[in-house]
């Protein structure tokens, strides 16, 4: 189920989309949920290429 | 609002460069470029996520992409994010 939704919804999210949750854990070994998350607030999700570098 | 940075660095560096930064906000490491190939923001050749910010409503919705340079410095995606937890609270 999960597989087949995932297959579904591969194409980045424009405006208007509906964006495909996801469960994470974080550097502090938090565990973070998308939907969990959007339940206190908007949330910002920035996709970086590498650490230590401006580009 | 709440931000979350995502790479594929593995996870002791993505800890490195939070503590470098600073960052009030949580590191996520994804060196398998899962939730990278989710969003689609994966580079072709090399595995790497594309510099990419989506700013996300409550509704979970996508409500602003930023990519490439504009994307580089966040703070006009968190400036909308705070804006939209403004106008939600109203």
């Amino acid at each position: 189920m999960h597989l087949l939704t995932t297959l579904l919804v591969i194409a980045t999210p424009k405006v208007g989309d509906v964006a495909p949750d996801f469960t994470v854990k974080d550097t502090d070994g938090k565990s973070q949920t998308l939907s969990k998350l959007l339940k206190t607030g908007p949330v910002v999700l920035a996709f970086f290429p590498k650490a230590f570098t401006g580009g | 609002m709440q931000l979350l940075a995502i790479s594929t660095d593995d996870l002791d560096t993505q800890r490195r460069f939070k503590a470098e930064l600073k960052a009030p906000y949580p590191f996520v490491a994804d060196p398998k470029a899962e939730i990278i190939e989710l969003y689609d923001v994966k580079t072709a050749v090399v595995t790497y996520a594309k510099r990419t910010t989506f700013v996300i409503d409550r509704k979970r919705k996508v409500v602003r992409v930023d990519t490439g340079s504009d994307a580089i410095d966040p703070s006009g995606a968190i400036k909308a994010a705070a804006k939209l937890a403004a106008a939600s609270r109203r």
